[in-house]
């Protein structure tokens, strides 16, 4: 039983389309972003500027997610994009925790380590289906 | 180092690796579709000359069936010829 709605899950994640989601997730992105509600002095005070040029970044890439969703390489494209930020959020905050002697491996680092490597793996599986899509697309064609 | 510098390096390793990898798996995907469009090639091929010698032999089925239909016209004509010479034979054997 278990073993079945497991498999089940594998076929969801293997078999369905993703671009509904994708939809969904940049939209919610676009609106929750940071750019929107906050600005570079809050940034700047909380000792973090960077991270407002960040969330822009992320913020330029959702736009670009929402408005390409019509043509699948395209939004490869900004998909790969986003993939880079999560990927290079995710190092940086890897490495600040390996660096930082002022930051500690505690059980809120391991929550926010946790959230990050699953934020990352689902951009990569989001990745690695739209260009699966195209490559199986260029093979038929 | 700075930790800026081993993010961005560690960054485009990451990045550099994974296109490795992705290169990599496209290659394998384009060589089975390819392996597997030859099997097709090759099955396609054994499949229309399957048809074409069974085009043949039909008709070359229907050619001896007609040659055998001539034939058997041909018998039939001369059993009856036969049996008419043979009655004609009697009769003059009598006579």
């Amino acid at each position: 039983m278990i073993k079945n709605y497991f498999k089940y899950l594998f076929e969801i994640l293997k078999y369905y389309d993703v671009q509904p989601l994708l939809l969904f997730w940049c939209v919610s992105d676009i609106l929750n972003n940071q750019v929107l509600w906050t600005d570079y002095q809050y940034w700047a005070d909380l000792g973090q500027p960077n991270t407002y040029y960040l969330y822009g970044a992320y913020l330029l890439v959702s736009i670009g997610i929402f408005t390409s969703m019509y043509s699948l390489k395209r939004c490869t494209f900004f998909v790969s994009s986003y993939l880079l930020l999560t990927l290079f959020a995710t190092i940086r905050y890897v490495v600040s925790l390996i660096c930082d002697s002022e930051s500690s491996f505690d059980l809120a680092a391991g929550k926010a380590l946790t959230i990050t490597f699953f934020y990352l793996f689902i951009w990569l599986w989001i990745w690695v289906k739209l260009k699966n899509e195209i490559l199986y697309r260029k093979i038929k064609s | 180092m700075d930790q800026n510098l081993a993010t961005i390096i560690t960054s485009l390793i990451a990045v550099l690796f994974g296109g490795g990898a992705w290169k990599f798996y496209e290659f394998l995907v384009k060589k089975r579709s390819g392996d597997k469009k030859s099997i097709r090639t090759e099955q396609t091929m054994y499949r229309d000359d399957l048809i074409s010698r069974v085009e043949r032999l039909e008709r070359d089925k229907d050619n001896c069936s007609d040659k055998l239909m001539d034939l058997s016209q041909k018998l039939s004509a001369l059993t009856v010829e036969l049996a008419f010479i043979k009655k004609e034979n009697e009769r003059l054997k009598y006579k």
